[in-house]
């Protein structure tokens, strides 16, 4: 079974925050999630244990301050689709189709790992901010499209990037490297 | 009113926050902000004018317009001090001539939580991440979830996941037979010392995932085999004959013991 990244995180999720979690519960998401047998039992791992720390927080640490000058990073122009070019594609080590595929938002927003995304951002020299916002915007279609087609044009589904990098040509080992996984 | 969350369960319903929360949020939402900015900046858990998570959550959430601000920097601070102690590993933190220091593993782990607890942030900021709202439902339980699939990718990448070594099917030693015996770590009469459940926990995270799923399954009262058809048992879950779950379990218990033996 293949769910969709946000499909997965969704389930967890609601895991999470169930109120009990007791076998009955545990039970429930099984049933309904055989698939992620493993991510459950992880997480209900995590549920079982609350370690509290009373010390007091740090809010100007190290972790927190590098947060906020991600966040923070003034406001460059938004994003366009020219940003997205084939010197993007060489210094994060992909085949310019996929950077292509980015640039089109054809690549599900929840299927981008987090350092991927990084690497992304800085490869364009944009914020984390117009990156997201580019990539996380609803899929529109190419103007003009509707005058190429018999019938009502509807944006296509979109594919997640580990499905990109092989459509495109890259190798199981590439792609593990790539994912970071 | 308080603005309602968006996300809806699968039975289609709203989720709606703990009341308590609520109204904590109804009667911070009267506070002037500078005084609201300051309850939000209480760095102590043990202080009585603490606030939840889900509270400072809500108000960096509803600031998002007007993120420019010095207030907003200081809402925002406070905020990713929660997150970053939430994304810590227990047992991780250990002192340094009284400086707070955590393991090279913990900190990585904390940078992925950070990040994507950021960019989700980021998302919400440019419209509505309903995602968003399981950490105001259950803000701990929630950022839990962002650990553990942290620390799985951590695990991976540093290759400490290594598959079983031995045959899952084979009889165990007597030794190790000896030493699970009739342990049961979860009845300890140690259960509710904090220094015990720390060190229970990451033992049982330092297990090879088959005996730690194992493991996770008879805390949940599960049991080993049923011969009723209906029952979901551990066998049924993990595929397996009842031989290699008994196994596991003995193989696992042994090494609990021996990992908790310091602190007996």
């Amino acid at each position: 079974m293949t769910r969709q990244p946000e499909e997965i995180e969704n389930a967890l999720g609601a895991f999470a925050v169930e109120p009990s979690h007791d076998k009955e519960t545990l039970d429930r998401y099984l049933s309904a999630y055989p698939d992620l047998r493993s991510e459950l039992l992880a997480l209900a791992l995590e549920l079982v244990f609350d370690v509290v720390d009373d010390s007091p927080l740090d809010l100007e640490s190290s972790v927190v301050t590098e947060s906020w000058a991600r966040y923070s990073a003034p406001s460059s122009e938004p994003l366009t689709s020219a940003s997205f070019t084939r010197d993007v594609a060489k210094a994060l080590g992909v085949r310019t189709a996929v950077v292509m595929q980015l640039r089109d938002r054809a690549v599900s927003f929840a299927s981008i790992p987090r350092h991927f995304l990084n690497s992304l951002a800085s490869a364009m020299g944009s914020g984390m901010e117009q990156t997201v916002a580019y990539l996380d915007a609803p899929r529109t279609l190419a103007p003009g499209a509707s005058y190429k087609s018999e019938g009502k044009p509807t944006a296509s589904e979109q594919m997640t990037l580990s499905h990109v990098l092989k459509q495109c040509g890259h190798s199981p080992e590439e792609i593990a490297k790539l994912l970071g996984e | 009113m308080v603005e309602p969350l968006r996300k809806r369960n699968a039975g289609g319903e709203l989720y709606r926050r703990r009341d308590e929360v609520e109204a904590l949020i109804k009667r911070l939402e009267e506070l002037p902000r500078d005084q609201l900015i300051e309850r939000m900046r209480i760095a102590s858990p043990a202080h009585p004018d603490f606030l939840p998570a889900e509270c400072l959550l809500h108000f960096v959430r509803k600031s998002k317009r007007d993120n420019s601000t010095r207030q907003f920097e200081l809402m925002y601070k406070a905020l990713m001090a929660r997150v970053e102690r939430g994304a810590t590993v227990p047992g991780a933190v250990h002192f340094v001539e009284g400086k707070r220091a955590i393991t090279a593993r913990a900190a990585k782990i904390v940078e992925a939580v950070v990040f994507a607890f950021e960019v989700k942030l980021t998302q919400d900021r440019n419209g509505y991440l309903d995602g968003l709202d399981y950490f105001e439902i259950n803000f701990a339980s929630a950022l839990k979830l962002l650990r553990s699939t942290a620390q799985t990718k951590v695990d991976l990448e540093a290759g400490r996941e290594q598959p079983l070594s031995y045959d899952d099917e084979e009889a165990i030693s007597p030794e190790v037979e000896a030493a699970a015996g009739a342990f049961d770590p979860f009845n300890s009469e140690k259960i509710d010392d904090p220094a015990y459940r720390s060190a229970l926990a990451a033992a049982i995270k330092e297990l090879p995932a088959e005996e730690r799923d194992v493991v996770v399954l008879m805390l949940k009262d599960y049991q080993i085999d049923s011969k009723e058809p209906n029952v979901t048992t551990i066998r049924s879950l993990l595929d397996c004959s009842e031989k290699t779950v008994r196994n596991r379990r003995d193989r696992a218990l042994a090494k609990l013991r021996r990992a908790l033996e310091d602190l007996e």
